[in-house]
């Protein structure tokens, strides 16, 4: 098990989400986040007006999947997210220790 | 906007009570018709302190932008919507710190309902929307590539068109955003929402063939070779001004019949296998999924309509626009283009429809059709009742406008190619520009559909309905007005709105009733058309024709009235018409060009006071129109060349190469892109061949003089084309240098008739390229010399040769190089002896006897003549080969003169041109390494040397040089008669009659009697000196 965490420019996430969906995965987090990394803060002109960004909108999201599918997710995530400019994001892949489904008690990946 | 300062310091707006007076009426002030409304929404905005807090800081900004909206209510309501369908934080956050954000989110929410429905739907888009790169024209490939990135990361077939749909909607939010901040006009607009419906086309077809394919094999035509399908564009989508909810008008062709090669399930006939990409293809458009829908699809413009198969064949398709095409199925086709699929298909489904749609000449039932047409609109919109809030179909609406330049465009269109334009506002410049319309009445059209247009997409935009009646609502037609770009309040934005729009439609509805009403009856003053008899007597041969011409002439073409300075201009002009017609070689053919010439310039009145003014160009004109349409070609798609002709200097005296050389500088502007120079080059060499015609026409000139003029010329433009080849291979590979950094320079050497100065009209150029060795460019790409020649003359003749818009400069021929027709374009000093000497057959070796330098490097051109004279006149030169010779001239008298009892062919059939040059040319190759003065490529030069060395008998050589003038007359004139340069005299048609008047024979009989004498004594000469 492993979680795995994207952060995307947000207007993929429609094209991120049906990608996973049909590799079978339904279950998903999804948050607003700002950051920035190599496209960190800079000036940019937008329509005529100079502004300062700092942090960039970005969406992060958030799934659990099992080891034997970790590299489709990520390869997949990847390939829907790419627009190949800067800024389209990261994907990171991390260590899982439980999984527990409140519900019923379930525990590792049959509570994913 | 008063208000906005008094609520900066109103902190307590959003916690105030829903009834609060002070709050509601410092909101009615801002400008919201609802104030309770819109203090609740503001509450909504932050059902929590938190996002109060955050809110509280942007509230001013904030108020002042919704209040400039077009529907201040709306735009509250709707963003209110789209806070909760996120996190308001971060929305908030965004909104504060992007300082497009609040305007745009006002904007577009206070403007369309359809487009704050699409941003609530996929919050994510607006943080898309305030990227700067996203915010600008995007072109069809960044289009193209931004569809297949999204789709790329899909599969299954359904979620390939979910990426789809995505992508429109994400385009479209985008376009329309631009629209609405005034970011893009509405040539913009239109414009980029057909490429995305082209891109998404193209995707589409794309995904569908595949799966086709896969299961059906590759569709092949009869013959085995494969076939392809294409989907045309018509309506909107066809003239680039695709509206945000118009259904796209799509015809789909396929090339031909047969089978495909066979896949998973099976073969089937290539007329299943596109019926059934043309289903999945619609299918897929127009369902609708959870990701909405991609486009509605309309197929009713094929062949039959609604009961027309989906898809047809070319063969199909010809045989229906034969056999049925109406009237406006043939309008329909002005806008027909290809949008998705096989572009060789589009190619040949475009050159397959445009005979029928553009017929030229002036096709008197097309204007009774057109006439017919506006009756039946005329009578739906009794039927329905006068509709003056219909902005399309309503009095004075787009349809009006539309049908009028439509009817123009079919009217005028076949003889003018330039008015064969699918973009209805483009359309409407171009009539305009060629005179059509005057140039009041065309500024106001083109702004009134640019007026109608926007009207209309404003309506559409605000549901996305496809509605197109102004709303009756007095309040709703203000917030029409402020969407349309008003800042007035509502009230004060309708009046202005109603008065304009009244204005417009009154405006084009006057056009449109004037335009098809019939033609004022005669006036007194009118000259008088002569009667038939009169015609009959004074040459002409078809006198009813004749006469409509004449008619068409004084009154112009119906539906195209003259303004009443070209009446009077024509009138006056006419007397003179008719005496210059009267001693014209052809009058008939005279006056069917020049009435297309004046339909196509008359409009423009000065050429006509022109005329008017000058009865001697009008005679000249007429003589011109006389020798067929070839030239009149050229005025017709140029009538400004008329200038140039009025121009006392053009005629004066004979031009020579430096005055070619000037004339056709302006092509070479170095800043220009080179298609640009292309042209130019293309306009200034037509200009110059026109008042070479010109001057002998009008005898300035011999046909001798003639032909060197058009061989200057022409070597002027190969100048002009070969720097231009030279510096763009230049740029790309810098120039090339020998070991020793020496440039490697090349020249032109001319054959045939370019050699021999005898060029004329339609000839090609025979050339090839010699330079002088082996070497390397010095770019930052070293490429050998001869790759870097082979390109430049591969450039070269193309810059020459290419069709373009503005047509061809002259056509090269390399067929006569050195070398194999496998070898490159360009040879080396060295190998140009080498292959005479060890490969080339002995006619190759004739074919020199006419080389001349022609162009590029004089030094190196002084080797290669003398090595060229080596070659045909050097001690080991073998003597012609007779035998060999007179077989060639047999074969090519057999295959290429044709001539039958009724047929001649001047240049190759018996005792014609090719006679008189084999002779001259075994003479000198015989004699010519004793004789070097007989060794000239010009023939009559040469022939005139012969005559003096006493190399034939008598006088034969002078005599057999007037033959050879005649025979060069014969085919100059032959060749301005046709639409197309030929050497081929068909005895049956009027061609001989003319040639005889122009030649100023008696009779026709005389003139081929003459002929028949010339070259039965040229075939006995041949015989002699080229014997079995």
């Amino acid at each position: 098990m492993k979680k795995i965490e994207a952060i995307i420019k947000p207007f993929k996430l429609d094209d991120v989400k049906e990608a996973l969906t049909e590799l079978g995965i339904i279950g998903m987090t999804v948050t607003e986040v700002r950051g920035f990394g190599r496209q960190k803060g800079h000036t940019e002109l937008y329509r005529g007006s100079e502004y300062t960004i700092d942090f960039l909108p970005k969406v992060k999201v958030e799934l659990v999947v099992p080891d034997s599918l970790v590299d489709k997710v990520v390869a997949t995530v990847a390939a829907a997210a790419r627009t190949g400019s800067i800024g389209d994001g990261k994907v990171f892949v991390l260590p899982m220790g439980e999984a527990i489904r409140i519900r019923t008690g379930e525990k590792g990946e049959s509570a994913i | 906007m008063r208000g906005v300062g008094d609520l900066a310091n109103m902190t307590n707006l959003l916690t105030a009570a829903s009834r609060d007076r002070k709050a509601l009426a410092a909101l009615k002030r801002l400008g919201f018709g609802e104030p309770r409304r819109a203090l609740a929404n503001l509450h909504a905005l932050t059902p929590d302190p938190r996002d109060a807090e955050l809110l509280s800081p942007l509230l001013p900004r904030l108020l002042q932008e919704m209040a400039e909206a077009p529907d201040p209510d709306m735009a509250l309501n709707n963003l209110e919507r789209l806070a909760a369908q996120g996190e308001r934080a971060a929305l908030f956050r965004l909104l504060g710190g992007h300082p497009g954000a609040l305007h745009l989110v006002a904007r577009v929410g206070g403007t369309s309902q359809f487009l704050a429905d699409t941003l609530r739907r996929r919050p994510t888009l607006l943080s898309w929307l305030l990227e700067p790169g996203t915010m600008r024209q995007w072109l069809a490939d960044e289009m193209a590539a931004g569809l297949a990135q999204s789709a790329s990361a899909f599969t299954r077939p359904e979620a390939r068109w979910n990426a789809l749909r995505r992508f429109k909607y994400r385009q479209l939010l985008r376009i329309a955003s631009r629209d609405i901040l005034g970011d893009a006009d509405l040539t913009v607009t239109t414009e980029e929402l057909s490429r995305m419906a082209d891109v998404c086309l193209a995707a589409a077809w794309r995904w569908t063939e595949e799966d086709l394919v896969r299961r059906f094999g590759e569709p092949r035509a009869e013959d085995g070779s494969p076939t392809g399908f294409a989907v045309i564009g018509m309506g909107k989508l066809g003239g680039d001004e695709l509206n945000y909810s118009s259904d796209i008008d799509l015809v789909f062709v396929y090339g031909d019949d047969g089978f495909t090669s066979g896949g998973e399930e099976g073969s089937i006939a290539n007329g299943d296998y596109f019926a059934a990409g043309a289903r999945t293809l619609v299918e897929a458009l127009e369902s609708v999924t959870d990701e909405g829908y991609a486009f509605r699809v309309d197929l009713r413009l094929r062949p039959e309509g609604r009961m027309g198969g989906v898809v047809l064949s070319l063969a199909a398709y010809r045989a229906y626009l034969e056999e049925r095409a109406e009237l406006w199925e043939r309008q329909a086709l002005i806008k027909a283009r290809l949008c998705a699929g096989d572009a060789s298909v589009a190619a040949r489904f475009l050159d397959l429809v445009r005979p029928f749609v553009f017929r030229p000449g002036m096709d008197p039932d097309i204007v009774a059709a057109v006439r017919g047409m506006k009756t039946q609109i005329d009578q739906s919109l009794r039927a329905k009742g006068v509709q003056r809030r219909h902005v399309k179909l309503g009095v004075g609406g787009i349809r009006e406008v539309e049908f009028l330049v439509q009817a123009l465009q079919l009217l005028c269109s076949g003889d003018d190619p330039w008015l064969r334009e699918r973009n209805s506002l483009r359309a409407i410049f171009r009539l305009t520009e060629r005179g059509y319309l005057p140039q009041a009445l065309g500024r106001f059209l083109g702004e009134a559909l640019i007026f109608l247009r926007t009207v209309e997409h404003r309506l559409q935009i605000l549901d996305e309905f496809q509605t197109h009646t102004l709303p009756e609502d007095a309040a709703a037609l203000g917030r029409l007005a402020r969407r349309l770009g008003s800042t007035l309040p509502p009230v004060e934005a309708r009046r202005r709105f109603e008065a304009e729009y009244r204005r417009i439609t009154q405006g084009v509805h006057q056009a449109f009733t004037e335009f098809f009403a019939a033609p004022p009856a005669a006036r007194a003053a009118a000259p008088r058309i002569p009667t038939y008899t009169a015609l009959k007597a004074t040459g002409f041969t078809d006198p009813d024709r004749a006469r409509q011409n004449l008619r068409l002439v004084l009154e112009g073409r119906p539906l195209v009235p003259y303004a009443e300075p070209m009446r009077r201009a024509l009138h006056a002009m006419f007397p003179v018409l008719l005496e210059a017609l009267w001693q014209s070689p052809d009058p008939d053919e005279a006056l069917n060009q020049f009435e297309r010439f004046l339909a196509a310039a008359g409009p423009r009145t000065a050429y006509l006071e022109l005329l008017a003014e000058r009865p001697d160009l009008l005679a000249n004109l007429v003589k011109l129109c006389a020798r067929g349409e070839l030239l009149t070609q050229l005025l017709v798609t140029q009538p400004e060349l008329l200038n140039g002709l009025a121009d006392p200097s053009t005629f004066a005296s004979p031009r020579r190469r430096q005055y070619f050389r000037q004339a056709l500088a302006p092509a070479l502007g170095p800043r220009l892109p080179l298609s640009e120079r292309m042209d130019r080059l293309r306009r200034a060499k037509q200009a110059e061949e026109l008042a070479i015609t010109w001057r002998m026409l009008l005898g300035v000139t011999d046909a001798e003089r003639f032909s060197r003029e058009m061989t200057e010329l022409a070597e002027a433009a190969l100048a002009a084309a070969w720097l231009m080849a030279l510096a763009e291979t230049a740029e790309a590979y810098g120039v090339p240098r020998d070991a020793k950094g020496q440039l490697v320079g090349a020249c032109i050497i001319g054959l045939g008739k370019f050699g021999g100065r005898e060029l004329s009209t339609g000839s090609d150029l025979d050339l090839f390229v010699i330079y002088g060795g082996a070497g390397e460019t010095d770019g930052a790409e070293p490429v050998e010399a001869h790759v870097f020649y082979d390109r430049a003359v591969e450039l070269l003749s193309s810059i020459l040769g290419d069709v373009t818009a503005a047509g061809v400069v002259v056509p090269v021929d390399l067929r006569l190089r050195p070398g194999s027709k496998g070898s490159g374009f360009a040879s080396s000093l060295e190998a140009l002896g080498q292959y005479y000497r060890e490969w080339a057959d002995p006619w190759e070796r004739q074919t020199l006897t006419r080389a001349r330098l022609v162009g590029g490097d004089p030094r190196l051109g002084r080797a290669v003549r003398q090595e060229i004279r080596a070659l045909v006149y050097g001690r080991e030169a073998a003597p012609p080969h007779l035998k060999e010779m007179r077989e060639l001239r047999g074969r090519m008298q057999k295959e290429l003169g044709k001539e039958t009892p009724g047929r001649l062919h001047v240049k190759f059939g018996r005792g014609g041109l090719v006679d008189v040059e084999f002779i001259t040319q075994a003479i000198q190759m015989t004699h010519g390494k004793r004789h070097p003065a007989i060794r000239s490529p010009h023939t009559v030069t040469a022939l005139g040397a012969i005559g003096r060395a006493g190399l034939l008998p008598g006088d034969e050589a002078d005599t057999l040089a007037a033959h050879y003038r005649f025979l060069r007359r014969v085919s100059a004139d032959l060749r301005l008669f046709g639409a197309r340069p030929t050497d081929t005299l068909d005895l049956a048609g009027p061609i001989p009659a003319r040639l005889a008047k122009s030649l100023e024979y008696p009779s026709r009989k005389e003139f081929l009697e003459d002929h028949k004498r010339r070259t039965a004594w040229v075939r006995a000469l041949y015989d002699r000196v080229v014997p079995a």
